[in-house]
């Protein structure tokens, strides 16, 4: 080894200190809210053989996406031919891409002193890539060529000069080209940024330095992943869920898998799983492997800067052409609706020897939202956007409320008051959801409920809120959470027309209300075990009814609040004795 | 006579400056913490200041985070639009750990039972879509009145833009319990984006009972025993305030203490032509590191202090847990780390014989020969080489490695991490680190100025006079400042200047009126207007300093230009062409205070070996062995004296490092500069 060992942590440090300029760069400079809001993007760094080496924390649901990208453009373009300046793009949700068509992946080679060195690379959430709807997702598509423009590893920039053509067709292809072609010069600058760092890095410490330092973390990073899969026992474990439905029929879609742990393996088998649906919550291979990517990190060690090398150990086996390895032309633009469930199964299987770094079950979908319209004062108008909801409990702590799904993660929801000034809209509430659900000696987590009355002479609504039918779970006594939905009110009326899940372009006219709706989180351990204080103080604070507090968990309060210990000890004797029989 | 003292979580420090002389004292006690104030006449009386000789006292404290910090402020209630009691509870969602599942989102100040909703709402022009219902709402005060509470936090959605709804809550509120401290969001932001202005709002409150009590109760001793001059608070967006003020608004103390610091360092970059400066200050447990541009400090307009936002401007200080007290340990994979977690001040490094076991920065520094156990605060703390190295032995076994090289080791990894804070705070801004010179202050910021800044390939480091004290001194510097900000959306191109002069001359209406009650005329008032402005469609903005508060549309071209450039340098390109928005107008009202001057100190003699103290052996990992490094007093040196590296230069509160190929000369205020040698220079 020629590198010592501070210089290799140097280097080290520098590559993923780039790979966070890359992430600044793009966020700061993005058109599109989803990214510069939402940041819903990756940004990382790979070797000349397209290995993840260093990420930015981006959102959790891309974890280690961007080899897949890389790989794709190498295995097309000769990577010997390759020039600076040269940019390459993908969204193939079948390959490179993974996830679905409004996913971009820019890649660009690295060189120093005529050699190249690395590549860099992002993927972002463009609002428009075109297709049969605004914002180009939607919850009724039944092919990819309705989800908007493809780019099928494509080359769009030669040394530096835009290839002829190429951005006349994206800026023809999409609904709001200034948008769309102010995402793709973000993502650039933020290629740019990525590599001035390998270059400094290679003119500081050489060539030679860079690629031993990059075979040294990769080996690393799969040591600490079998060190840390040693830790877990060995054996194998099952989970199956029930997926509501693909959004177009009613049918639940039935998903299972078998993990098996060993101390150098940890393989996911999905064998079994329903085939690809007809609606677009289809995940291709390349997704459901970053979606294993996802959940792996975190139960091995949430903390470890992602590289290839960490990810060695998994194995995935999927039989084509089912829901998690949906192929061309299978619509997949509500991915993450089924994405989402390759974590929670594994999540679920391995609880029961993961308990110390999961909580149970939570409102697990992005809940994505769409309104569209036109509104006089404003032209037309586009909001995309997620919700938070609740999450699940763990032993020896309550379940967090209205936080973001795992998939996603330092993901903001839109202030109430920006909400009300770009868009026809008002919000007539904001608050926890606190509807009974995710009982337990820990309890779950709250969901929110967001009310959009619209303004204008009408909007269209798109949402999809996944675990509509099959709430979140709890474990060892907990109860499930509860659903997520979206209700609808008609202009005055104070029950709603409509509850449901999904649904596709809804017409809504004036003071008409949209109710969005997320799950409270799953419990953990029987709730009459729950600390009798802790359950007064949720009476305090209006979460829970003094009625509940007696029904769900056995504890009787005071007229002035405080716990009555004679009559709980009689109550909790009562909801026991009812439990043996 | 003017005086500061800086109130840290360990040491309180004081600073006099003798007007007519530019000379200074100062000096440490330590910090009181059950009273503060009890700290500050005890630096008062150390270093022999008499209260009644005081122009200008100036004052930062740390009061306001550490009560965040351990949660001891006040009971506060917070009240907002029905429909959105949850909205401060819930806050913004995010995971901001993203990889961490079992993130904890931050404890709140006030519980679910104390948020309270009042009837009123107003749309996102401010006009009324249901009036504000008086009944209701003296209900709530009631209810909030028998609850117990000290302070309320008032946030309406929209506020911003009419504040007539939080008015006439205040209102209420002086009829039913005119004993709570009331907080309106719109006095402290006028700018959108709920959550964040419910959020200051309720720092404000929470904070606002104690720093009452305290700024009383220290005026009121400093009074006792004579004080006639101004009484002056930092801010944490720079500049001061007076106490009156600092009493009605505490949210902007919450970064009074390092403010002072990069207030000093833009002070001393005019005077020693350096207008561009990186400051790192390095204490304890700590590294704070901010970026002066131009002479001005650079400043967000929103912060976030232990997870919770506050949006008010804020100089903007990236901060690490790195500093003298940071552990050094063993990872899982077997690697050296260091940090964040520090030894403190108790027990302290093992050097220390105070029963530290962990080996620190301040240890490793020990060992390799960075310090001199004869010379550690001037000698007044004993220091044990040998329980150092017994300790160390135990680390450098478990490494496999040598003492020696384990403790390089340490000083390596937390300069590298160092050298990450800066680059956090330059290039990920968009600022080139050889466009700057590094200050750095504080006990331990001398030691790692050089090769910080090698790292970064930063031309010079300056290590002020008094480094130790050096925040204190920053405050003696300030101007007394008011900002102001309106969101007021419009496109640049089709700007109408009508209504946004009339936002300026609300905002220089305040400014003019609170400079006045401060004790400023007109000839010591300045406007600072600026807009923060985006192009279309993005959510980020960038500040720009517009040409006055009257503007014409012969302005708009200029403005642009400025907007494209300043996009262009921060986030490396511009979108020529394409709408700009502005989003919001702020106004900074300063009322200009005489500038006080420092003392030069004299030339030197030419021959340094007058200064030279002897020399020692020095463990450099990069050699992989010793070298001899000549050691002086920086008491002895004068303008002009030149010392090339190896050497070392030692003064009571700070030891400074110059490495080979290093060039030190020392300044015409005693300030050091180090000329940093590279393989290219």
């Amino acid at each position: 080894m020629t590198v010592d060992r501070f210089t290799l942590e140097i280097i080290a440090e520098s590559l993923r200190a780039g790979a966070r300029e890359m992430f600044i760069t793009y966020g700061r400079t993005a058109q599109s809210p989803i990214i510069y809001e939402v940041l819903d993007m990756a940004c990382g760094l790979t070797s000349v053989d397209s290995e993840l080496i260093a990420e930015a924390e981006g959102v959790p649901g891309f974890i280690g996406c961007l080899s897949f990208a890389v790989r794709e453009i190498t295995d097309k373009f000769e990577p010997s031919s390759m020039q600076p300046g040269d940019i390459y793009a993908t969204n193939d949700p079948y390959k490179g891409g993974g996830t679905h068509l409004s996913d971009v992946c820019l890649v660009s080679p690295i060189f120093h002193e005529g050699q190249l060195v690395a590549f860099a690379a992002n993927k972002a959430h463009w609002t428009e890539v075109g297709g049969m709807a605004p914002g180009s997702w939607t919850t009724d598509s039944t092919e990819v060529y309705q989800e908007g423009i493809q780019l099928p590893a494509i080359q769009l920039f030669d040394a530096g000069e835009a290839i002829p053509g190429i951005l006349d067709i994206l800026e023809a292809n999409v609904r709001l080209p200034r948008m769309t072609l102010g995402d793709m010069y973000a993502g650039i600058a933020a290629l740019r940024a990525g590599e001035r760092c390998v270059r400094q890095i290679c003119a500081k410490y050489g060539h030679a330095a860079l690629r031993e330092t990059i075979a040294t973390l990769l080996e690393r990073g799969e040591q600490v992943a079998r060190a840390a899969l040693a830790q877990l026992p060995a054996g194998t474990y099952h989970s199956e869920m029930w997926i509501d439905d693909d959004g177009l029929s009613d049918e639940p879609l039935f998903v299972c898998v078998k993990v098996l742990v060993s101390a150098d393996r940890f393989l996911a088998d999905f064998t079994g799983c329903a085939p690809q649906a007809v609606g677009p919550i289809n995940s291709t291979h390349v997704g459901t492997l970053v979606s294993v990517r996802e959940i792996f990190k975190e139960v091995l060690d949430p903390d470890f800067p992602n590289n290839d090398g960490f990810f060695r150990p998994i194995e995935v086996i999927c039989p084509p052409g089912t829901l998690f390895s949906a192929e061309r032309p299978a619509p997949t633009s509500t991915y993450w609706e089924t994405g989402a469930y390759v974590h929670d199964l594994i999540w679920q299987a391995l609880f029961p020897v993961a308990r110390g770094r999961l909580p149970v079950g939570h409102h697990l979908s992005i809940c994505g939202t769409i309104v569209s319209g036109e509104d006089e004062e404003r032209g037309p108008f586009v909001l995309v956007e997620p919700q938070a909801g609740g999450w699940g409990a763990a032993p020896g702590r309550d379940g967090q409320s209205g936080l973001v799904p795992a998939g996603d993660g330092e993901t903001y929801i839109m202030p109430v008051e920006v909400c009300e000034t770009r868009y026809p809209i008002v919000v007539d509430q904001f608050a926890f959801n606190t509807e009974p659900g995710g009982a337990g000696r820990w309890r779950g987590g709250y969901g929110l409920i967001r009310d959009y009355r619209v303004t204008a002479e009408s909007a269209d609504l798109t949402a999809t809120f996944g675990r509509f039918k099959f709430p979140p779970w709890g474990a060892d006594g907990g109860a499930d959470g509860s659903a997520n939905a979206i209700e609808i009110f008609r202009a005055g009326q104070a029950e709603p027309e409509l509850r449901t899940g999904k649904v596709a372009r809804l017409r809504l006219a004036t003071d008409d209300i949209a109710r969005l709706i997320t799950a409270v989180g799953g419990g953990y351990g029987p709730a009459p075990e729950r600390e009798p204080q802790a359950v007064a103080l949720d009476v305090h604070n209006e979460t829970l009814s003094p009625a509940d507090a007696r029904e769900i968990y056995g504890v009787a309060l005071s007229a002035d609040g405080t716990v009555d210990a004679e009559q709980t000890n009689v109550l909790r004797q009562q909801l026991q004795g009812g439990d043996r029989s | 006579m003017r005086v500061s003292v800086d109130v840290g979580g360990t040491f309180t420090d004081v600073i006099v400056l003798d007007e007519s002389s530019g000379q200074i004292q100062l000096d440490k006690v330590a910090t009181t913490p059950a009273n503060p104030a009890q700290g500050v006449l005890d630096g008062f009386q150390k270093v022999g200041a008499q209260t009644e000789a005081f122009t200008y006292f100036v004052h930062g404290t740390t009061l306001g985070i550490n009560a965040m910090l351990t949660r001891t402020g006040a009971k506060v209630a917070f009240v907002t639009t029905k429909g959105f009691r949850d909205i401060y509870i819930l806050g913004r969602t995010d995971r901001e750990p993203m990889y961490d599942f079992k993130y904890k989102k931050p404890t709140t100040l006030v519980p679910r039972y104390l948020c309270f909703e009042v009837e009123e709402r107003l749309n996102y022009k401010g006009h009324v879509l249901s009036p504000f219902n008086r009944e209701q709402a003296a209900e709530v005060a009631r209810a909030i009145q028998a609850e117990g509470v000290e302070s309320v936090a008032v946030c309406f959605l929209h506020s911003y833009v009419n504040p007539d709804h939080e008015l006439a809550m205040a209102e209420v509120f002086a009829e039913v319990a005119p004993e709570l401290s009331v907080t309106l969001s719109h006095q402290l932001s006028r700018v959108y984006r709920e959550y964040e202005r419910s959020s200051t709002t309720v720092i404000d409150a929470y904070i606002k009972p104690i720093t009452r009590t305290y700024l009383t109760r220290l005026n009121d001793e400093l009074v006792a025993g004579g004080f006639g001059g101004n009484f002056l608070m930092t801010r944490s967006g720079g500049g001061a305030m007076t106490l009156e003020t600092a009493k009605e608004e505490p949210a902007h103390l919450v970064l009074s203490g390092p403010a002072g610091g990069v207030i000093g360092g833009a002070y001393l970059g005019a005077l020693i032509n350096e207008p561009n400066l990186i400051t790192v200050d390095m204490g304890g447990t700590s590294l704070d590191v901010s970026l002066i541009a131009d002479g001005s400090p650079t400043i967000e307009n929103e912060q976030v202090f232990q997870l919770l936002p506050i949006s008010i401007p804020t100089i903007d200080i990236h901060t690490i847990g790195a500093g003298g007290g940071s552990i050094a340990w063993v990872d899982e994979g077997g690697h050296l780390q260091v940090g964040p977690k520090s030894a403190g001040a108790d027990p302290g490094p093992v050097c220390y014989s105070k029963g530290g076991q962990d080996i620190t920065f301040t240890d490793a520094a020990l060992l390799v020969g960075y310090l001199d156990a004869e010379n550690f605060l001037g000698g007044e703390i004993d220091i044990s080489t040998a329980l150092a190295e017994e300790a160390g032995q135990k680390l450098a076994e478990r490494l496999g490695m040598s003492v020696l090289e384990m403790a390089a080791g340490v000083i390596s990894i937390s300069e590298a991490k160092m050298a990450g804070a800066v680059r956090v705070i330059s290039v990920e801004r968009g600022y080139h680190p050889k466009d700057f010179a590094l200050c750095t202050f504080g006990g331990g910021g001398a030691f790692v100025a050089a090769n910080i800044s090698r790292e970064l390939g930063i031309p010079r480091a300056i290590i002020p006079p008094g480094p130790g004290n050096f925040s204190a001194l920053g405050m003696l510097m300030v101007d007394v400042v008011h900002d102001y900000a309106r969101t007021h959306i419009t496109d640049l191109a089709e700007l109408d200047p009508v209504p946004v002069n009339a936002v300026f001359g609300e905002l220089a209406d305040g400014g003019r009126s609170a400079l006045q009650s401060d004790g400023f005329d007109t000839g010591s008032q300045q406007f600072l207007p600026s807009a923060e402005m985006r192009y279309r469609g993005q959510e980020h903005t960038v500040n720009i300093p517009l040409p006055g508060m009257s503007l014409s549309t012969d302005d708009i071209p200029e403005i642009t230009r400025r907007f494209h450039e300043a996009h262009e340098q921060q986030y490396g390109h511009s979108m020529l062409g394409d709408p700009i928005e502005i989003v919001t107008l702020r106004l900074r009202a300063v009322g200009v205070l005489p500038r006080p001057d420092l003392a030069k100190v004299a030339a030197g003699t030419g021959n340094i070996d007058a200064a030279r103290k002897g020399s020692r052996q020095v463990y450099l990992r990069e050699l992989g062995q010793h070298q001899e490094y000549q050691v002086y007093d920086r008491m002895k040196l004068g303008a002009g004296d030149r010392i090339e590296g190896p050497a070392i230069i030692e003064e009571p509160s700070s030891t400074t490092m110059v490495h080979r190929g290093d060039v030190l000369t020392v300044g015409e205020y005693g300030e050091l500069s180090i000329d940093i040698f590279t393989e290219e220079s």
